[in-house]
């Protein structure tokens, strides 16, 4: 492997963290407060522990194959032709989210900022872009996410700024609505986190495999799971606790009502940050599905069928796209997505584990 | 390769001129709403008063800033924003509006329904300051102006200052959906009157709101100082003025005494029964110096303590008599039930709020305490 496709450990941190944050977080707050009430911000620390369990099982598989992705060692666990589906599932899984993340860009696109502009053309903002960074080397991803993830503090700065005017006894008392609810409204949390999967994809470029990747991989979770839960607590401190229920976007909401002398419409700035995350964890999909694609086409080059999955994205995500389609097929696909972060991985470790399969050595 | 390299820069270079062109909004292409008024018409319909500023020659260039003052009635306040948007030659935008007003009697009905607009449009003016006016908010932005200012930026002033002095509470739209979504915590709007005796429109107290309605009540500024006092909720500058003592009565102008809050700490106790609340105690201890006192000049400390003591028993009383028009008004503006909620769940019944609160024995301990006489003794 040239060292030139490689991957430090702080990139790879970045690369998780910018994957894991994406088009969720705006809607997350209120789907969460939909589900548990105003214990959702606990809901989300323990969707971070969840999470970090689903790591040390993707850290464990990738472990056994260092040089290897998904698509290179599905066929040494499972034969062929098994793994061959299961590629392919992966491909279409990673192709369906990239058309969420697509169609979710667009609407809020749409509602917040640009009202008249035509889809087509908001869609093409994201998908030009977004290609153009996917076909390139994974260290150009690397040092793009790392250097776009700057961008996250002045989302906090504006958040944390709102505090001024919050009142902690909307969130009082903890655990009104149970544990039960809590645990279930994890999913949820679980859902807009999803992101960690990459790893089983671009793990054979990190440079410092093992602990050091394990340490990566488990700050980028702790990143995601404070920046989520931060945010969260900063909407449901802010709004009071009916006035969440008729809110879909609470972050964006929150920022609107406040102005600077010079700044009038901070919700405009913080949408304007949002994007470049979304097209942060656009990009991470479109390459799954490319390199996907290009495994089980047998090309030589990504570029063609990162392109290939590009255009298939902007298809679909070129269909219906009121606010309920949106959440019916998110809801689909957030189920879907329990198979392809657990539970795929889950079953080739068991049975790699099984049948002592793990690559030799060179 | 490098031809897909090239057309993508080239795509997305080309992306980045067109993407404004369908939402560009020009200034000069649209008149902006400085201020709106809306009024009670009839049974299903409102009247909204538009305050629109004419952008004709610039302030540089020799011009004057004015407003054209509209009246539509529709059956909604965004009916009668199309409708004014027909006699207007260019597109109405409402962005920049910073003034709301109400009239006493739309006010009493529910203003959610009123406001849907405000917070449904993305581009709603969520920072515009909301006031109730005491009559119609048509005849109040008739107007025009007072003085050199134009009634908009006069009106917007005037709550601020208000604010600023503690006089009322910093309200903006945003607020007001705030809490009108609240159960446990009601709200107060700045109440306008027209002062016949200045020709101009004052502040003239707080009007008292129960969830989305108006309920009638309005406190006087004094009151509305000494219930924001209690909710912890000073801001930069609060003065009380106070009759003091008849014995120190020793001529003209030598009645008052007047403090000027420097720091105040708010505190409610609360007791309870077979789980249920049965009193609150709201202890509000204030620090201030004498910014006027004409009776007397104070040598001794005790003299000061004395005028302390005075004070904490009169402002007592005072707090007391507006903690009763709160509870007739059904205003809940401590945030009692926010309270409750938050630190007593178990004695926190929501549906049945409206009706104890109401029952409720509230009473206010007030503690005065002085520091400074100013610069002479």
């Amino acid at each position: 492997m040239k060292t030139t496709s490689t991957i430090n450990n702080a990139q790879l941190f970045f690369i998780i963290f910018q994957t894991q944050v994406g088009v969720g977080v705006l809607s997350l707050p209120s789907s969460l407060y939909a589900e548990t009430g105003t214990d959702g911000w606990i809901t989300l620390l323990i969707t971070g522990g969840a999470i970090q369990f689903i790591i040390f099982i993707l850290y464990f598989l990738c472990a056994r194959f260092p040089t290897l992705t998904l698509y290179e060692f599905a066929p040494k666990i499972i034969g062929k032709y098994a793994a061959g589906s299961i590629s392919v599932l992966y491909v279409a899984f990673a192709i369906a989210t990239s058309v969420i993340v697509l169609e979710l860009f667009e609407t809020t696109i749409k509602t917040w900022i640009l009202f008249r502009t035509p889809m087509l053309v908001i869609l093409l903002l994201l998908t030009v872009s977004g290609t153009y960074l996917a076909v390139g080397k994974i260290k150009v991803m690397g040092r793009f996410y790392q250097f776009v993830s700057i961008l996250i503090l002045p989302l906090i700065v504006m958040s944390a700024y709102t505090l001024k005017d919050a009142d902690i006894r909307y969130i009082l008392p903890v655990g009104q609505n149970g544990f039960a609810s809590i645990l279930k409204a994890t999913q949820n949390g679980i859902v807009s986190m999803l992101g960690f999967e990459i790893v089983l994809f671009i793990y054979p470029y990190v440079q410092n495999k093992g602990k050091a990747a394990l340490k990566s991989l488990t700050l980028a979770n702790i990143a995601v799971t404070t920046l989520y839960t931060f945010l969260t607590f900063t909407t449901f401190v802010f709004f009071s606790p009916n006035q969440l229920e008729v809110i879909p976007e609470p972050l964006v909401y929150m920022l609107k009502g406040i102005s600077f002398v010079i700044v009038d419409r901070v919700d405009l700035i913080f949408l304007s940050i949002w994007i470049i995350s979304v097209m942060t964890s656009y990009v991470s999909y479109l390459y799954i599905a490319g390199r996907g694609i290009q495994r089980l086409t047998k090309r030589k080059k990504t570029t063609g069928s990162i392109l290939i999955a590009s255009f298939i994205a902007l298809f679909f995500s070129m269909f219906s796209h009121d606010r309920y389609t949106v959440e019916m097929l998110s809801g689909y696909h957030a189920k879907a997505s329990y198979f392809f972060a657990l539970g795929f991985p889950l079953m080739l470790l068991l049975i790699s584990l099984l049948f002592k399969k793990k690559e030799e050595s060179q | 390769m490098k031809k897909t390299w090239h057309l993508s820069i080239i795509f997305s270079t080309t992306l980045l001129f067109l993407t404004s062109c369908w939402d560009q909004e020009l200034l000069k292409e649209s008149k902006l709403i400085y201020g709106a008024g809306l009024d009670y018409e009839n049974e299903n319909e409102i009247r909204t008063t538009f305050a629109v500023r004419n952008l004709g020659i610039p302030v540089s260039q020799g011009g004057v800033y004015s407003n054209r003052i509209l009246s539509v009635s529709g059956s909604s306040p965004r009916d009668t924003r199309i409708k004014v948007d027909r006699v207007l030659s260019k597109q109405v935008t409402a962005s920049k509006n910073q003034l709301i007003l109400l009239g006493k009697e739309i006010a009493r009905k529910d203003i959610d329904h009123i406001f849907d607009v405000l917070y449904r449009d993305p581009k709603g003016p969520l920072d515009a300051r909301v006031g109730v006016v005491d009559g119609r908010a048509e005849d109040m932005l008739n107007l025009d102006h007072i003085g050199d200012t134009l009634i908009t930026e006069f009106m917007s002033d005037l709550i601020k200052g208000a604010e600023n002095k503690t006089e009322a509470p910093p309200m903006t739209i945003e607020k007001t959906f705030r809490y009108s979504k609240d159960v446990g915590q009601d709200y107060a709007l700045p109440y306008i009157r027209f002062n016949e005796d200045v020709g101009a429109p004052e502040i003239n107290g707080i009007a008292l709101f129960h969830q989305s309605n108006f309920t009638g009540v309005v406190l006087p500024p004094f009151d509305a100082t000494l219930l924001l006092l209690m909710a912890d909720a000073k801001s930069k500058k609060a003065s009380i003025v106070e009759n003091i003592g008849k014995e120190h009565d020793q001529g003209f102008l030598t009645q008052t005494v007047t403090i000027n809050i420097q720091n105040a700490k708010s505190d409610i106790e609360y007791s309870f029964q077979e789980g249920n609340i049965s009193k609150a105690v709201i202890h509000l201890e204030v620090r201030g110096n004498i910014e006027e006192y004409p009776q007397n000049h104070l040598f001794k400390e005790s003299q000061v303590e004395n005028i302390a003591d005075e004070l904490s028993k009169k402002l007592t009383e005072r707090g007391n008599n507006l903690l009763t028009k709160l509870q007739e008004a059904n205003c809940d503006f401590l945030g009692i039930g926010r309270d409750l909620n938050a630190y007593h769940h178990e004695a926190w019944h929501p549906k049945q709020w409206d009706k104890e609160f109401t029952k409720l024995n509230i009473e206010a301990k007030v503690k005065v305490k002085i520091s400074e006489t100013g610069i002479i003794k």
